[in-house]
């Protein structure tokens, strides 16, 4: 890498930043439509006390890893029964693949009346978000593991639930911690979307608010925080991934 | 010489397949601490029975004896070696070797220390903390001898180990297995279609053909190790083998 390539990163956001700038100031654009990003961030800096913008992160944030944590935990365990076990598989699949395409948001009705307007409704439809890719991916990774693996194993008189605990499952960890990435990110998504209809408190809230209020400008920066949280939040789960299956596997 | 292995009538064919047998009717017996090479063309039946042997499939007909007791599955002094690929890659080499140990119950403190004497005798001291991505094939293939090794195996099953291997790291392989098995005398089947490499290492070559899969050829190799791939009976037996399998095509 030369060091242009290491700062190309870097350049293209000033530029990008710079750009949107130039063209606000020079009045290309109606400012209530289209204010400046300096003029969004100065919007929600002074408008905002630090810790407002502080809750709304924790809680979208919260709602995120709530979710995240029982749809991972669902997705994981049934996708490996699903993966190893058959008639698991012949049981789950028709039903998995008729729920799987039905976007998590359109549950939001459903689960309103189900859960209330609190908390439980939100983490159902990121459960719902992070199941189904994780349960696919686990899914596929038991299905797929090389046959010479599982035949070494035998070889050593490995079988039953220590085939299972011991090979089989490990083996499929690297499938796994990519389904996980990928269900955090489709969480994250829905969740933001769940709080632009229905929430108090929450980044999605925040956007949403600013807007019915003619703060355009604190809209924008909300929509800008969502993505600089979501990549944070992603690179985290990336960086645990590489410490751990990444020490064994190239993804 | 007692015998290792005990094959007779074994037969086997798969129920989705129709035409002839997959192994027709075969006899053997090997020797202990005999080094048997099965050398066929793709299709023939010789890793299916490795396979059979190691109790990874059941037979449809005959019966194997290993050490004289019949093969009920897998387990029971029975150490295989496969082609690239089949050693755990979330487990250093270290814990690889040291999985099959605790594997027959051995403690993990003695298992620990048994990898690390099997590491030294493959060759690879010091590398046993190394993931088998981090590892050169024939590095792996290493590995994959000292776990099958750490079973404490009475008979060794190789198939096709040093397959996937390019010849120069192939040869050395060969070699690296000869020396191996001077210092840990075993029973030996191995699986290849390599003629030089049958060559090589075996006391004994039986060559297969396939559909029913079956021996054609038989012949012993009394020549002391390490062998030229010059010597002229080595080359007149190639040849010999060489138009057996042509004959069969």
């Amino acid at each position: 890498m030369t060091r242009l390539e290491r700062h190309a990163g870097t350049i293209g956001v000033v530029a990008f930043l710079l750009l949107w700038e130039t063209a606000a100031r020079l009045g290309w654009r109606n400012p209530a439509i289209m204010p400046a990003p300096s003029e969004a961030a100065l919007a929600a800096l002074t408008t905002i006390p630090p810790g407002v913008l502080a809750a709304h992160v924790a809680t979208s944030l919260g709602r995120v890893l709530a979710g995240f944590a029982l749809g991972a935990a669902a997705g994981v365990a049934l996708g490996i029964a699903a993966g190893w076990y058959r008639p698991v598989a012949l049981v789950c699949r028709p039903v998995v693949e008729i729920l799987r395409p039905i976007p998590p948001l359109a549950w939001i009705p459903v689960a309103i009346v189900w859960f209330g307007l609190g908390e439980p409704s939100k983490i159902f439809v990121i459960f719902l978000g992070t199941f189904f890719p994780v349960f696919t991916a686990a899914a596929r990774g038991m299905a797929s593991i090389p046959p010479v693996i599982l035949r070494a194993a035998r070889s050593m008189d490995v079988d039953g639930l220590r085939l299972l605990a011991k090979v089989a499952v490990p083996a499929a960890m690297p499938d796994i911690a990519t389904g996980l990435r990928i269900g955090f990110g489709l969480g994250f998504g829905v969740l933001v979307a769940a709080e632009l209809i229905a929430a108090e408190r929450g980044m999605g809230h925040l956007v949403m608010e600013a807007r019915q209020l003619g703060q355009l400008g604190i809209s924008v920066f909300g929509i800008f925080l969502i993505g600089i949280v979501n990549l944070v939040a992603d690179h985290q789960l990336a960086a645990a991934i590489r410490r751990t299956v990444g020490r064994w596997h190239r993804f | 010489m007692a015998a290792a292995i005990e094959i007779s009538g074994l037969a086997k064919s798969f129920a989705h397949d129709p035409g002839p047998p997959v192994l027709g009717a075969v006899d053997l017996g090997i020797e202990e601490n005999e080094f048997v090479v099965l050398l066929g063309r793709s299709g023939c039946g010789k890793t299916t029975l490795l396979n059979l042997v190691a109790g990874l499939e059941t037979p449809s007909a005959g019966r194997i004896l290993v050490g004289g007791t019949p093969v009920t599955g897998p387990g029971g002094g029975k150490g295989m070696v496969f082609q690239q690929g089949a050693l755990f890659p979330w487990l250093t080499a270290r814990r690889n070797i040291a999985f099959a140990a605790r594997n027959r119950g051995v403690a993990s403190a003695e298992a620990d220390r048994l990898a690390d004497e099997l590491l030294a005798l493959v060759g690879l001291a010091g590398a046993g903390h190394k993931y088998p991505f981090e590892l050169s094939g024939g590095m792996q293939q290493r590995v994959a001898i000292a776990r099958a090794l750490a079973l404490d195996p009475k008979i060794l099953l190789m198939d096709e180990p040093f397959g996937a291997l390019d010849e120069i790291t192939r040869n050395e392989m060969q070699d690296e297995l000869l020396r191996v098995w001077a210092q840990r005398r075993k029973t030996v089947v191995f699986v290849t279609h390599s003629i030089w490499e049958g060559l090589i290492l075996a006391d004994r070559i039986l060559v297969m053909a396939p559909r029913p899969g079956r021996f054609v050829l038989e012949r012993r190799i009394d020549l002391p190790r390490p062998r030229r791939r010059s010597d002229p009976a080595l080359i007149a037996l190639y040849d010999e083998i060489w138009a057996c399998l042509r004959g069969d095509a």
